[in-house]
């Protein structure tokens, strides 16, 4: 493993990636969305009269943020990480790329790392939803009869749940960019590699559901737990409770590690190249 | 050898690219590739690039094996593919000093070396352009500049002139012939004068094939020999063509002239001889023959006319 060519791919990608305006549309369009969401959750917390605590089940899902990963993600994941090895194909550049003296396994573990650090971005204004949270519990008045203003206290908001869920999120950012790497990789489009990413995202999304359904009203224990770990998004529950059981990390590094080598082996099968 | 490749061939998913070729290229020699299109030309090329696993045989660059060795075989190439680089953000310098970092350069000699191939490229006036925003040409030189960046050992050079202006062209053969002695170059060309101003030697292929090895300055030479005897050429091929150390006989003029006239009548001809053949052991058997022999002259073959002799009769007629 070559560092420093991990890290000139790295930032050869960052630099590409953010020098484009398409992908800061797509950037802040992520950012609106989870502002859409923390403002849709607040009004609800306020309408509700629900207690600001943290483990109330609207706050949950804000802070977990399973509204932001589910609805969000499954669109901003595929549209970030299309480009990485499927635009280079298309470009022709790859070509170049994968017979410079530099390993395959090298370059396309900068290119997971530069697509890990995009989506890690799309977390980045998170503690400024935060910060509003903390001052402002979704209730207003109106001072001196016109002005609205945040009426009581913020949320009571405990940092190491935040922490947790942040780590949680980090990971599980990552999960999803050695997906994005492997759909890329696949394809030599890159709308054909965001279409297989956002397909393999939903077929996930619906076997967690159907496991979830399946395993309502069963006694705990059997196979259904046994499953219900692999269906992914159910991950971000535990996140959004701040639980990340360090099993639950070896696992998600496991599936990041495995996603990789696939797509170092898909490389190889699309490009015909050295095994 | 600085290039050694052995009874190579490779299959795609339905068709066969290349076919048990065979050849190597000491150090410092350039040797051109040419073949009509499908030929197997970028298809070698991306094997010795090691872009593509080759089906069977081997392939050593440098010393080194395409398919077991294949990092140390890059760390000895320069290669511009058929694809020029393009990037809608990078310009030209960026991209320069990326791909030299990927090339493991010092960071001491980096700047060195993106100076001196953007000086032998002539780009140092486009170097703060965006790779997109530049013509083939000049895409086509910063491909070739990348190749050069780090001088490697061995260059694969795919169609390095296509897309550049007259002006350009003649820069890139000097600056191609410039490396003879110092670097070993496999270049691919459908440019046949490209190939016999700039190289020293040339493969041709065929539907995946190689059909002729040929070292250019023996071509330019006159390997063959044009003979004028004062005969018709009524039955004298055949028997030309059974004369020793004849290998192939082409009628060049059938003279056949008025019966007043007190000039004999004559037939021109284009001899190819065998290896051990020579062309006063042709004079001999022809006198020997009562045959008049009238001239008999070395003549220069263009690569045009070889390329059009080995490849096969289908395509001789196309051309």
């Amino acid at each position: 493993m070559n560092l420093s060519a991990i890290h000139t791919v790295w930032q050869w990608e960052l630099r590409t990636f953010f020098r484009r305006p398409a992908h800061w549309l797509v950037l802040a369009a992520a950012v609106l969305t989870a502002a859409c969401a923390t403002t849709w959750l607040v009004a609800l917390v306020a309408r509700q009269g629900l207690p600001a605590r943290l483990d109330d089940d609207p706050i949950r899902q804000f802070l977990g943020p399973n509204l932001f990963l589910v609805g969000t993600v499954m669109w901003v994941a595929p549209l970030l990480t299309m480009n990485l090895v499927a635009e280079d194909r298309r470009r022709g550049s790859w070509e170049l790329l994968v017979t410079s003296p530099t390993a395959l396994a090298d370059v396309l573990l900068g290119k997971f790392l530069a697509g890990w650090t995009v989506l890690a971005t799309c977390l980045a204004p998170w503690p400024v939803f935060l910060l509003v949270l903390s001052l402002w519990n979704g209730r207003a008045t109106w001072l001196r009869g016109w002005c609205p203003w945040p009426a009581g206290a913020g949320f009571d908001i405990e940092p190491g749940v935040l922490l947790g869920g942040a780590l949680g999120l980090l990971v599980f950012s990552g999960v999803l960019a050695a997906w994005g790497t492997l759909t890329s990789a696949w394809s030599r489009r890159p709308l054909m590699a965001a279409l297989a990413m956002a397909g393999w995202l939903g077929l996930l999304l619906v076997i967690t559901l159907a496991l979830q359904w399946v395993g309502d009203g069963r006694q705990p224990g059997g196979w259904i737990d046994w499953l219900r770990p692999w269906g992914v998004w159910h991950h971000l529950a535990e996140y959004s409770r701040g639980a990340i059981p360090v099993r639950r990390l070896a696992q998600q590094a496991a599936v990041m590690t495995a996603t990789l080598w696939l797509a170092h082996r898909t490389c190889r099968w699309v490009d015909g190249g050295p095994r | 050898m600085s290039l050694s490749v052995s009874h190579l061939a490779h299959a795609y998913a339905r068709v066969t690219a290349l076919r048990g070729v065979s050849f190597e290229v000491p150090p410092g020699e350039i040797v051109a590739l040419i073949g009509p299109n499908g030929a197997g030309k970028s298809t070698l090329l991306k094997i010795l690039a090691t872009f593509v696993a080759p089906s069977h045989g081997s392939a050593r660059v440098a010393g080194c094996d395409v398919r077991t060795q294949a990092s140390e075989v890059r760390q000895h190439l320069g290669y511009l593919p058929e694809q020029l680089p393009t990037d809608p953000v990078l310009r030209v310098g960026e991209y320069l000093e990326l791909r030299a970092r990927l090339k493991q350069l010092d960071r001491s000699r980096r700047s060195i070396e993106i100076e001196r191939v953007l000086g032998l490229c002539d780009l140092a006036p486009v170097r703060d352009r965006l790779l997109d925003q530049l013509s083939t040409g000049y895409r086509r030189r910063v491909g070739l500049a990348d190749a050069l960046l780090g001088s490697p050992p061995v260059l694969l050079l795919d169609e390095p002139t296509v897309g550049l202006d007259p002006v350009q062209v003649r820069q890139t053969r000097n600056l191609v012939r410039g490396l003879a002695g110092t670097s070993t170059v496999l270049l691919s060309t459908h440019l046949l004068n490209e190939a016999e101003q700039t190289c020293s030697r040339a493969l041709v292929l065929w539907q995946g094939g190689l059909v002729s090895d040929i070292r250019l300055p023996s071509l330019a030479a006159g390997a063959d020999l044009e003979l004028e005897l004062d005969r018709p050429a009524t039955q004298l091929g055949t028997q030309l063509r059974e004369l020793p150390g004849v290998a192939r006989v082409t009628l060049l003029e059938s003279d056949a002239s008025p019966t007043d006239s007190p000039q004999p009548t004559v037939s021109r001809w284009r001899v190819t001889l065998t290896p051990d053949g020579s062309s006063s052991g042709l004079a001999a058997a022809c006198v020997g023959r009562g045959w008049g022999v009238r001239e008999l002259r070395r003549c220069a073959t263009t690569l045009e006319e070889h390329l059009l002799r080995v490849l096969p009769q289908s395509l001789r007629e196309t051309a």
